[in-house]
């Protein structure tokens, strides 16, 4: 392809990238809410009427040449003013906008005077503010990466990639304008005559870039902000610790009010890290989903479930009492040693070792125990039922525990510490 | 071709994004896209690479499909994939080297590409969720487009070759990149409409005053409301509403409705601890649920919410107002508790409330009866 083709060719490109970004980013606007998204979207709308003129001003005879130059020129300026408002508001910031519209008009007044006085030639001057635009831009998108937050990484390292790209474009016509200006320098028309096709280029690919990288940016921050959100272990459904925290404290403080009695169980499924080594990962996490599941049947909608660690679960059931905590441990353990875990090659057994603590109204009423505690005796007594052989059930040995008619084999056999 | 290039480099923020099994099929599907097309542009002469060129653009698309099918979580995912590109190594392999045709190869691989083009476009109809679908209208557009250009690549395929047909031809495959990279930033966008979609139902908490949110509210009321039928214990519940400023005030607006909400946020979250929740239910409403609270109880609750709430005059412009609050109070036995219910007759008792007077607290007894217990009100803070 000879040069003008391949000119036209890569601006009918530059201006379809633009159309299918500016599409995009309208949608991204409506549908999330990312603040300087909208700012975005008119950006591109903005620049594609400005490459069309661009394009169209060499064909077009007499003063109306110049004049719709000037207008696909300011309307550029103006675009990328906008893509910088848009950047700073993703940032928590703005007010670019006004500079940006001052500084078109302030371009356009040069424009008009300054060829007349020969002190430069009108490409110069169109290429140099189209490097400070981009420059703008990548100004933007750095302080809007320093506003962030330090553990935003994903959304930090596409505001960089924001910034790198808009450095090279202003950097390309940075170049192109000191070629134009300085006919004796390396980049001067005379010495380099694909200039204006490289410079293109770049801009070409920049836009496709850009586009991507701010719907990066935004994707990234969304997920960020879900990770912080969810309270949910990804594998087996059920609360993680940071549910945990939330849910259970009120939930005790709900029983107490309520006048009723707190049972916890700290679930433990035996010798997991034999099963992961030999048996692999994939069984060990269908070990753990066939327990979520076991539990979720068993359990009340207002019992809290929850998964502590690597292969320890709790159970917090308000509302019950030591026969009614002992049927249901006894329950779920026999329930999950008769279920066979399909490996592939053979079925296997596992066994879980559960440890219980349990509080009266009174005694939470009375603010003796709370849940931490109760959460550290069941963890004694699970401590327990392993020491003990595994596969079976262990009660902390409180003083209500022990004046219930529990068959005293289920007692934990370690006395309980005295409070400090 | 530039275009397909830095696309397949920005695929790789794909993986970093969670939830993405069928994304990462996307970000794959470019590889092959890229090859197959580059190939398309360059001769060779290596009869392996030749029967290669048109399965690998097909490969390409057909990995989107897949993507999309994965990611709508729809059953057999390789079965219009699979088979067009598998048909597709037959066939090239058929006419490139038994029978070399290589218009009817290039109209077999326009059809192919057609054909997996038409299966995006209804697979997106299976995306039901509401906030989704805008992506899912977007990228159903760059489908259907890319179908009616590979459909004209087609048609220009049969006469003979002039000038203005190739450029044509060049153009239409301009645009075919161009619609490539908007279907990559499409899908993108789909995972981020869906991660929106899943953050929403998460979000917990009300932005601006820190309290719980309508969401918050309704999951936390359906476990307490449930424990507390089980047990057979009652639960009260206070619709409050801080009343409007002085009407002598001018220069109300919403920043200063806003610090109101603030202020009274505050003292709920100071007096309301433990096991009683207190959220703002929209607007200016807030609720304050109150587990284990009788009727008497509740009503006593409000009242020393009024009144504290009274006693804390606000800052406006360096003179302090006085605020005042409305409230309205149910109480439910275990036997006929039901959140709807709570609020239904939590409500009448507030309009009750705000008819006589404001600043008073109303104790709803049944849907026909609202006992109202109006304070005196020496300030005489209502005009």
């Amino acid at each position: 392809m000879n040069g003008a083709e391949a000119l036209r060719g890569l601006g009918l490109g530059l201006v379809l990238v633009v159309i299918v970004a500016g599409m995009l980013l309208q949608v991204l606007a409506r549908t999330v809410p990312a603040p300087g998204a909208g700012w975005w979207a008119r950006a591109c709308a903005l620049a594609a009427p400005a490459i069309v003129l661009a394009g169209l001003a060499p064909y077009t005879p007499g003063p109306g040449s110049a004049g719709l130059r000037l207008l696909g020129e300011a309307l550029m300026l103006l675009s990328l003013g906008a893509l910088a408002e848009g950047l700073l508001r993703f940032g928590g910031r703005g007010g670019a906008w006004g500079a940006a519209v001052a500084a078109t008009l302030l371009y356009l007044a040069a424009a008009a005077v300054l060829p007349q006085t020969g002190a430069l030639p009108a490409g110069g001057l169109a290429c140099a503010a189209l490097a400070l635009g981009w420059a703008a831009v990548a100004l933007s998108a750095f302080f809007s990466f320093s506003a962030l937050a330090p553990a935003d990484r994903g959304p930090g390292r596409a505001l960089l990639g924001i910034a790198a790209t808009a450095a090279v474009a202003a950097l390309a016509w940075g170049l192109r304008a000191h070629g134009l200006i300085d006919p004796e320098g390396p980049t001067s028309p005379a010495r380099l005559p694909q200039a204006a096709l490289l410079v293109l280029a770049v801009t070409f690919v920049a836009c496709g870039l850009l586009a991507a990288l701010l719907l990066s940016a935004v994707s990234l921050r969304l997920a960020e902000q879900l990770r912080r959100e969810s309270i949910r272990d990804s594998l087996t459904g059920a609360l993680d610790r940071r549910g945990f925290e939330q849910h259970t404290a009120r939930l005790a403080a709900l029983a107490a009010q309520l006048g009723q009695s707190v049972v916890v169980l700290m679930i433990d499924i035996d010798r997991f890290r034999e099963i992961n080594e030999r048996h692999g990962r994939a069984v060990g996490d269908l070990a753990l989903k066939s327990l979520a599941q076991l539990v979720q049947r068993a359990k009340r909608e207002t019992d809290a479930f929850a998964r502590l660690g690597g292969e320890e679960f709790c159970v917090v059931l308000p509302g019950t009492d030591v026969p009614g905590a002992r049927v249901f441990a006894d329950r779920l353990r026999r329930s999950f040693e008769a279920f066979e875990i399909d490996t592939g090659r053979s079925f296997l057994n596992c066994t879980i070792s559960i440890g219980v603590a349990y509080a009266s109204a009174s005694t939470l009423v009375a603010r003796e125990l709370d849940l931490v505690d109760l959460l550290r005796q069941a963890d004694e007594a699970l401590d327990e039922a392993k020491r003990a052989g595994r596969n079976r059930v262990r009660f902390f040995a409180s003083a209500e525990v022990m004046s219930s008619r529990l068959d005293s084999r289920l007692f934990t056999s370690t006395i309980p510490h005295p409070e400090p | 071709m530039l275009a397909l290039l830095l696309a397949l480099a920005l695929s790789l923020t794909l993986r970093r994004m969670p939830d993405s099994e069928g994304a990462r099929l996307w970000a794959l599907a470019f590889l092959p896209l890229a090859a197959g097309l580059v190939l398309q542009q360059v001769e060779v002469d290596a009869t392996l690479v030749l029967v290669l060129r048109d399965p690998l653009v097909l490969a390409g698309f057909a990995l989107l499909l897949a993507g999309l099918r994965q990611v709508l979580q729809l059953p057999r995912i390789w079965l219009l994939s699979g088979s067009i590109v598998l048909a597709s190594l037959v066939a090239s392999f058929f006419f490139t080297t038994v029978w070399p045709l290589p218009e009817l190869r290039q109209a077999l691989r326009l059809t192919g590409v057609t054909l997996l083009c038409l299966g995006c476009v209804t697979v997106l109809r299976e995306l039901r969720e509401p906030l989704a679908r805008r992506v899912g209208l977007f990228l159903q557009g760059v489908f259907a487009t890319l179908v009616m250009l590979t459909v004209l690549r087609l048609a220009l395929l049969l006469p003979e070759r002039s000038p203005f047909l190739a450029a044509l031809e060049g153009t239409a495959r301009v645009v075919q990149a161009a619609l490539l990279l908007a279907a990559l930033l499409g899908l993108v966008l789909l995972l981020a409409a869906r991660m929106n979609v899943t953050l929403v139902r998460l979000v917990v908490r009300d932005p601006l005053t820190g309290v719980l949110n309508r969401r918050g509210l309704d999951e936390a009321a359906h476990t307490t409301l449930g424990f507390a039928r089980r047990v057979g214990r009652p639960v009260g519940l206070l619709l409050c509403e801080p009343d409007p400023l002085a009407a002598g005030n001018e220069r109300q607006g919403a920043a200063q409705g806003d610090e109101v909400l603030g202020h009274f946020a505050a003292l709920l979250d100071r007096q309301f601890e433990g096991a009683d929740l207190a959220g703002r239910l929209g607007g200016g409403q807030f609720a304050v649920l109150l587990p284990g609270a009788g009727p008497e109880e509740a009503l006593q609750a409000a009242e020393t919410l009024r009144e504290d709430f009274a006693a804390q005059p606000l800052l406006v412009g360096g003179e302090p107002v006085s605020l005042s609050v409305s409230i309205g109070v149910v109480s439910l036995p275990a036997t006929e508790l039901a959140w709807a219910g709570l609020l239904a007759h939590a409500d009448v008792a507030l309009h009750e409330a705000k008819a006589c007077g404001r600043n008073a607290c109303v104790l709803s007894r049944s849907p026909r009866e609202p006992e109202a217990l109006p304070p005196p009100d020496p300030a005489g803070v209502q005009p």
